[in-house]
Formats: C-alpha cells, sequence, structure tokens
C-alpha cells in the first residue's frame, strides 16, 4: 500500500490521497479525524473554560487573598479589605465586567482555592511556583518585589549600567538587613570579590531594613540592600534617594488561576497588559508603593 | 519504501538513528561520577546540632556530597533524610537502592549519622484500596490501606537489614495526624499504632539494634471532629493507650518556633518550640519517661511574605537560642534537626525560607551563624 502513496500527494495513477479502497474511504477517514479532533476540542474546552464560562454566566470572579500582608491586602477596623492587590482586583473586575467577590484566606490554602475550584483567582503578592504548573496557571506579573539596591542620587554610589551586580558592588560598602535577602547577596559578592586585587565589598549587616536605609541616609554606607517593599515605603518620604537598578533579585507576583482556566487566563493577562499600557496598573503601584515603584 | 523526494534525508536519518542506538548499547548507564575522599569526621562543641536535609530528589551526585560537606562543616553531626517507599520498589519485590546508597554511602563519608524517615510516598501498587483506578482521586500518593501494611513492614525489613550497621535510626511514617499525610483518609492513631508496630517487629528481625522512632507528629490544635489534622497531643495519647510505647526507642517530634522565641512557654491551646515539654509530659505518663526524643524537624521561618514567620535577624537569634535551651533543659533531647538543610530547586514560596543554604549552595547568613557557634 505504502507504494501508492507519493510525496508529492498524488498516487501514481494521478488521483489524489486514496487511502485502501475508493476515494471516499479517505474522505470517511478525514471527517472522522476531524469529528473526533473537533469534539475532543470542544470537550477541553468545556472543561478548561468552566470557571471562564461561569464568571461570564454569572458576572461573578470569586478571588482569594490572604489579607495579613499590607500594603497588599489588610483588613481595616471596619471589617473592610484594603491594599493594593484589591484596587488591583477591582480594577480588573471593571475591565471584565464583573463583579469581585473576596475570600480571606492563609497563604497557605490560596493555591488549594483555585486548585479545586473554590476561588477562580489568587491575588494576594502571590509569586508563581513552577512546579505547581501541572495544576496552576500564572498570569504575567503585575508586581515585582525581592532585594533592590537603594543609593543617593547626588554624590553617591553611581546607578548598576550593565555588568554584573558584583562588580557594581566593588569598592562599597553595603547596609544590609542582618540574614535577608540582600545581606546574602552581599556576602556572596564579598567571597567573589576576595580573591581579586582590586577593592573588596564591606558589608554592614544591620538588625532591620530600616537602619540598612537609615545607615545609608546617614553617610556610613555606600549603598543599601533591602526589600522592595521596606525601600518604596522609605523612598516615599526620603528624598535624594533612588533605586541603583532593578530588583538585585526579583521576585515577580502574578495572579494564579487553575491549570484548566484557560480562558480565564488569557482575559487576566490581556486585561493586565492594557492595564499596563494605559497606565492604570502604574498608577496603582504609585498610589500604594510611591513614584520609584510606577 | 519512502517517497522518492524523501529518500536521502530518510537515509540520513536512518543512519543517525542506527548510530544513536549503537551509542546508547555500547555506552554505561549512568552511575554517580564522584570519588570519595577519605572519611571526614565532624567537628563540632554542640552534638545536638542537626538538620534535615532534603536530596531525596536531588539527581546530581556532587551536589548530594557538597550538601553533606557543608552540614559537616556547619558542625552538625546528624542528619534527618527522607527515604520515601515508591522511589525503591515502583514493582513490588523488586528494589532499586541506587540512590539510597549514594546519599547514605556520601554522609557516612562526611561523618554523619543518618535519621531515616521511612514510609511517605506509597507505591502505586499498594496504595489502591479494593477496586480503585490507578487515577482515582482517593488513590493519593500517602495512601496505604490497611491490608497493604504487611507489604510496607517488608520495605522497612529490607531497608534495615541492607543498611544495618550503616544505618541506627528510622523513623516511622512522617506526621500521620494530617490527613494529607494519611492518604486524604480521618487521621486513626490506632491504625498508625498497628503500623508501627508491625514496622518495629520486621526492623528488629532485620537488625535488632536499630532505634525506632515512631510519631513524628505535626504540631496542630486541630480539634476531633477537624476533617484536616488532629492534635498531636491528643494524638500521642490515644497512640500510647494503644500500644505504641512498645513499638518505639525514641519518639520523633516536630518543634516549630512560629512567630515566638524558644523560651516562651508551652500551653495546650499554643503552638511554640516548647510544645515539646508537653509531648514528653505524655511520655512520662505513659511510662516511658525512660526514652529519648529526637526533633526530626523545627526551625523558624523569615519568609516576608508568610503570617507565622519572623525576621531574619529574630529567626537566627531564636535559633542558637533554642539550641541553647534544648541542651541546658532537655536531657532526654539526642538531636534537634533544622528543617531544611537546602532544596534542590527554589519552592518560590514561603518554604523557600526556611533553608539555611540556597540552591546554588549559598550558606545564608543563619548557616554562618550556626556554624560559628557549633564549631568554635
Amino acid at each position: 500500500m505504502g507504494d501508492e502513496v507519493s510525496g508529492t500527494g498524488k498516487r501514481k495513477d494521478g488521483r489524489r490521497w486514496a487511502v485502501g479502497g475508493g476515494w471516499w474511504s479517505g474522505v470517511v477517514v478525514f471527517a472522522a479525524v476531524a469529528a473526533l479532533a473537533a469534539i475532543w476540542v470542544a470537550s477541553q474546552q468545556r472543561e478548561e473554560d468552566a470557571a471562564w464560562a461561569r464568571i461570564r454566566l454569572t458576572g461573578v470572579l470569586r478571588l482569594a487573598t490572604d489579607a495579613s500582608y499590607p500594603p497588599f491586602a489588610a483588613v481595616d477596623e471596619n471589617g473592610e479589605l484594603f491594599g493594593f492587590d484589591i484596587d488591583l482586583a477591582e480594577a480588573l473586575g471593571r475591565r471584565l465586567r464583573v463583579r469581585v467577590e473576596f475570600e480571606n484566606i492563609a497563604y497557605d490554602a490560596l493555591l488549594a482555592a483555585v486548585v479545586s475550584g473554590r476561588n477562580d483567582v489568587v491575588i494576594s503578592a502571590f509569586a508563581p511556583q513552577p512546579d505547581k504548573l501541572d495544576e496552576a496557571a500564572f498570569t504575567r506579573p503585575y508586581f515585582v518585589s525581592g532585594t533592590v539596591a537603594v543609593v543617593k542620587e547626588e554624590g553617591g554610589r553611581k546607578k548598576k549600567e550593565g555588568g554584573s551586580w558584583a562588580d557594581w558592588a566593588r569598592g562599597q560598602r553595603l547596609a544590609v538587613e542582618y540574614g535577608a535577602g540582600g545581606d546574602v547577596a552581599a556576602r556572596q559578592w564579598a567571597r567573589q570579590l576576595a580573591g581579586q586585587q582590586a577593592a573588596g565589598v564591606t558589608v554592614l549587616p544591620q538588625p532591620t531594613a530600616q537602619d540598612a536605609l537609615l545607615t545609608l541616609v546617614n553617610g556610613a554606607a555606600d549603598a543599601a540592600l533591602v526589600d522592595a517593599v521596606t525601600a518604596y515605603e522609605f523612598l516615599r518620604s526620603q528624598p535624594g534617594l533612588a533605586l541603583a537598578g532593578p530588583p538585585v533579585e526579583p521576585e515577580p507576583y502574578v495572579i494564579a488561576v487553575s491549570a484548566r482556566s484557560r480562558e480565564l487566563l488569557l482575559a487576566l493577562n490581556r486585561a493586565l497588559a492594557e492595564m499596563e499600557a494605559d497606565g492604570t496598573l502604574p498608577d496603582l503601584r504609585a498610589k500604594w508603593f510611591g513614584e520609584a515603584a510606577r | 519504501m519512502l517517497p522518492h523526494t524523501l529518500k536521502p534525508a530518510g537515509l540520513w536519518l536512518a543512519r543517525a538513528l542506527l548510530l544513536a542506538l549503537i551509542f546508547t548499547l555500547i555506552h554505561p548507564p549512568p552511575t554517580p561520577s564522584i570519588v570519595l575522599g577519605p572519611p571526614q569526621t565532624v567537628v563540632t562543641q554542640h552534638p545536638i546540632v542537626c538538620t534535615h536535609t532534603r536530596v531525596t530528589d536531588e539527581v546530581e551526585a556532587w551536589k548530594i556530597l557538597r550538601t553533606f560537606e557543608m552540614v559537616r562543616q556547619m558542625g552538625a553531626p546528624t542528619i534527618t533524610e527522607y527515604f520515601p517507599w515508591a522511589y525503591y520498589e515502583s514493582r513490588r519485590g523488586e528494589y532499586d537502592w541506587l540512590h539510597a546508597d549514594v546519599r547514605i554511602d556520601y554522609a557516612r563519608n562526611q561523618g554523619l549519622t543518618v535519621i531515616a524517615r521511612l514510609g511517605g510516598i506509597v507505591p502505586e501498587w499498594a496504595r489502591k484500596p479494593g477496586d480503585l483506578a490507578p487515577d482515582d482521586p482517593q488513590a493519593i500518593h500517602t495512601l496505604l490501606p490497611e491490608e497493604r501494611f504487611a507489604d510496607f513492614g517488608e520495605f522497612v525489613y529490607q531497608f534495615v537489614r541492607r543498611y544495618a550497621g550503616r544505618v541506627r535510626h528510622i523513623i516511622i511514617w512522617n506526621e500521620p495526624n494530617v490527613t494529607l499525610e494519611w492518604g486524604f483518609r480521618p487521621v486513626d492513631p490506632e491504625a498508625y499504632t498497628r503500623l508501627l508496630r508491625l514496622a518495629y517487629a520486621r526492623a528488629k528481625e532485620a537488625d535488632p539494634t536499630v532505634n525506632v522512632l515512631g510519631g513524628a507528629l505535626a504540631p496542630t490544635l486541630e480539634p476531633a471532629t477537624s476533617e484536616l489534622a488532629l492534635n498531636d497531643l491528643l494524638y500521642l495519647e490515644r497512640m500510647y493507650a494503644a500500644g505504641a510505647g512498645e513499638a518505639m526507642d525514641a519518639l520523633a517530634v516536630h518543634a516549630y518556633g512560629l512567630r515566638f522565641p524558644p523560651e516562651e512557654p508551652p500551653a495546650n491551646n499554643a503552638l511554640n518550640f516548647r510544645r515539646v515539654e508537653l509531648l514528653r509530659e505524655i511520655m512520662v505518663r505513659f511510662g516511658y519517661g525512660d526514652q529519648p526524643i529526637y526533633i526530626t524537624e523545627g526551625g523558624w521561618n523569615d519568609s516576608p511574605r508568610w503570617t507565622h514567620a519572623v525576621r531574619p535577624l529574630a529567626r537566627i537569634e531564636y535559633t542558637l537560642r533554642a539550641f541553647q535551651w534544648a541542651e541546658s533543659n532537655w536531657p532526654y533531647v539526642r538531636a534537634f534537626c533544622i528543617w531544611a538543610f537546602r532544596y534542590p530547586a527554589p519552592q518560590r514560596s514561603y518554604g523557600d525560607y526556611f533553608t539555611l543554604v540556597t540552591p546554588e549552595f549559598t550558606p545564608k547568613p543563619i548557616y554562618e551563624a550556626i556554624r560559628e557557634w557549633a564549631t568554635k
């Protein structure tokens, strides 16, 4: 039978794509395969889109958040949720034309809430977890946290322009929060540069991130390596300071959905991209974290 | 026959496949590429220091060795390490010990005492009660039906026999007071005790000198009506009432401080580091005060995102003070193992903030603080 089919898609006798019996059998096979594929795709879509279909039907987006992490999400004295994540959720709801119902859930249980179908999305300063991709999916980042380097704008340590962070840190006094990510990074740079003839790094551990930033302000350090949220808060009240560059160790925050919620994921990604482009998202970041986070 | 126009490409493809096949056939299977150096000794001033390593899923041999080198250099003479049943007996009666051999040999080469945590992941062939399909959600990886207890006992026997003289401590199961660890069934202290008694007998049959640790309960305040877990104090009482004391040489304990300093007094309605003392009271009350305790998991977390975490400075101070507290006040505690030494890859969650070393082997300041305290 193999002799009957050429690489050009024609039989040697000139007839097209005959398999087995007459031409009609090819059509039947093709139609059957197409029908099966359509049924499979439809069934997949029905399964994957169940959450999205229900959201469109009811007009309600069921959101899980752990409201214990201000300024992302917290509970005020009246029991109302507030914070950047809450504002973001409301803005997304308006864009998707749905009402957002919030549920306050412990951080440990957030992912299970969407995997089980109890909630549709998690918006809760949540970092993507690569080992959970078989059960969850994650949007593009809407905020980048992690460790950042803060410097003085005038007469202070230069901003990072190319090269590695270890090169940038060479010869500098770096104030860090003892034991935190900035401390780990600074000690690592110090070890890397220790064997070289050029100046190394002086690490100045401080009890808190605030203390590290004050060490910079007081002139006892050339830069402070602290977590982004603390840095943004500090920069709002301390003019003359700036970030030295992008986060040293970025930690993106994303929206989590069930791995089955493909349509919902697409809709959220579209909305986030639009909000980034039209300034909605930068404005929200600036509102809660200051201009440095815009 | 191949289409005429595809012949040259097809021939090259066939040749390439043939070469690949020959290469595969003559190339030896992957084996650990590390040549161990002379045996090392742990230098420490505080032999209570221990850590739960997590090289169970570590693929590269050098990373396993590097992990144990760093543990030794930290001044910890003991590790807890996890040996999931399914990894070694994926088909009933057929054992593949290669990865376990590597871990135990490397740990011993670094002078480390291994506390082997057995159980956890049940082989698929053993986890199906009745006629459940393998993909049935009820057939989850921690589900061990009672009719399969004897199969787990056989695994314990094989493990202990193989490592007799090299592994002197084993833990039977992990956190059986949590439904997730008990096959998503209601937790059952009496059933766990039956499992423990069976495993104890098989372990002693293989090596009468091996120390069998039971319990390893999750600290929790969940009441008996909870679908998630059962209060560890209530669970332990029911274990002893069911005869668990005769099936243990020591109790394994998990001791997490959460947001409290290590000196925080214990209370029945509180979770803190000194909850160990409440578990100890139960041991004594049931007449097993002569048995020691091994804290096989514990410590503090310094995630900025987790509500049960503390700042990094507090984590370091609390950890060192906890070692000192245990040394000074708990003569029955043989080891305090910090969860966890390192993960093979980042979890991208608060769990990363339990570790002492990053996946890239960069030591965190807490590692250096423990090393400084333990070795100087």
